[in-house]
């Protein structure tokens, strides 16, 4: 019941940040909806590997003896997470040059093709 | 900003930077690495613009300097990967632990070729990440 | 419209939820979380088995993401010089 309510939820707010990308009309709050996309994907991705009573996967010995969460998750979060930053980075810059040449961050107002 | 933020920046400055570069050099023995290091210095970087103002950060942070870091960071990457290639029979093998044997286990210079590697990537971010902030920095001020 | 894509995603992600296993146990009995760390101290002597899964079992996307990152470290500078002001800001094309 536990793991129902918790994917459940993580499913819930991949929904809404897909619904805040595609029904807003400020260019910002793409990005906005683009950044909650993200980070409920790194969770439920971290998530997956969770043991329970286990330890991070740090080790002193050479010989362990405790239980630890699964690793291989948390090291595709890390590659993901980067690239999240590479992605918003380059949508904001698109935003302040469109805002540049166009004078407005409404999207109302760029759809028109100019020759 | 006001001057308490201005002084305070200005102590906090090398604390953030010994910081964000002992994440990235004990990599392979605490929680940490090169890409979460690398984007705790650039936090001084930001810190510097907002509490000092823009001559400060001038005169703090050059881009030629980032351009080279991050040029640097990405050529020995590769560099570390082609020595793999010719002294073991493997792309990204582990030369050192071939040629200079295996080192006392948690001291600094165990793991072999990963804490080189770790460096590397964490200069790469370093000088990316704050050619961003620099690009952001310059296009905010052009405008206004 | 869109109100009805979402509900659709939401119910067919909530399906999935039948073959996830349970937040807490393991996943199979033999995972490769598990034989990894069973030998990655042995074989590479570092502590953190985070960073020796990143840059030593699965280094090549590590490769591809940084050069992804800078990729886009160009684009954005290039993006942001082309602004009012600058040498080349004009679109004509010739």
């Amino acid at each position: 019941m536990l793991s129902v309510i918790f994917y459940g939820l993580l499913m819930l707010m991949f929904v809404i940040g897909l619904g805040i990308l595609l029904l807003s009309r400020n260019a910002i709050k793409v990005v906005m909806g683009l950044g909650v996309m993200t980070t409920a994907l790194n969770v439920f991705l971290v998530s997956i590997g969770y043991v329970e009573g286990g330890t991070a996967p740090i080790f002193f010995d050479v010989n362990f003896t405790t239980k630890a969460s699964d690793p291989v998750p948390q090291a595709l979060t890390l590659t993901s997470i980067v690239i999240d930053i590479a992605l918003t980075a380059l949508a904001l810059g698109f935003v302040v040059y469109l805002f540049k040449k166009t004078g407005s961050i409404e999207l109302r107002d760029m759809r028109r093709l100019r020759g | 900003m006001t001057i308490v933020a201005d002084k305070t920046a200005r102590v906090l400055y090398p604390f953030i930077l010994v910081f964000g570069a002992y994440v990235i050099i004990h990599g392979h023995l605490t929680p940490g690495g090169g890409f979460q290091g690398g984007v705790a210095i650039i936090g001084a970087a930001a810190l510097v613009y907002l509490a000092m103002g823009i001559r400060a950060f001038h005169r703090y942070v050059s881009l030629s300097s980032l351009t080279i870091a991050d040029s640097l960071g990405a050529l020995l990457f590769l560099l570390w990967a082609f020595l793999g290639l010719v002294y073991t029979g493997y792309f990204f093998g582990d030369f050192v632990g071939k040629l200079w044997g295996d080192g006392v286990f948690r001291s600094l210079l165990s793991s072999g070729v990963i804490a080189l590697m770790n460096i590397s990537v964490g200069i790469k971010v370093l000088g990316g990440a704050g050619e961003m902030v620099v690009a952001l920095i310059k296009g905010v001020e052009s405008h206004a | 419209m869109v109100l009805l894509i979402m509900f659709t995603l939401f119910i067919y992600l909530g399906l999935s939820l039948y073959s996830i296993h349970t937040f807490g146990q393991p996943m199979k009995d033999g995972y490769i979380g598990l034989s990894i760390l069973n030998d990655a101290i042995q074989r590479t002597h570092a502590s953190n088995v985070v960073t020796s899964i990143v840059f030593g079992y699965r280094g090549y996307d590590t490769l591809g993401e940084a050069t992804i990152f800078f990729v886009a470290v160009l684009g954005f500078y290039w993006t942001m010089s082309r602004m009012k002001g600058g040498k080349d800001s004009d679109d004509s094309s010739r």
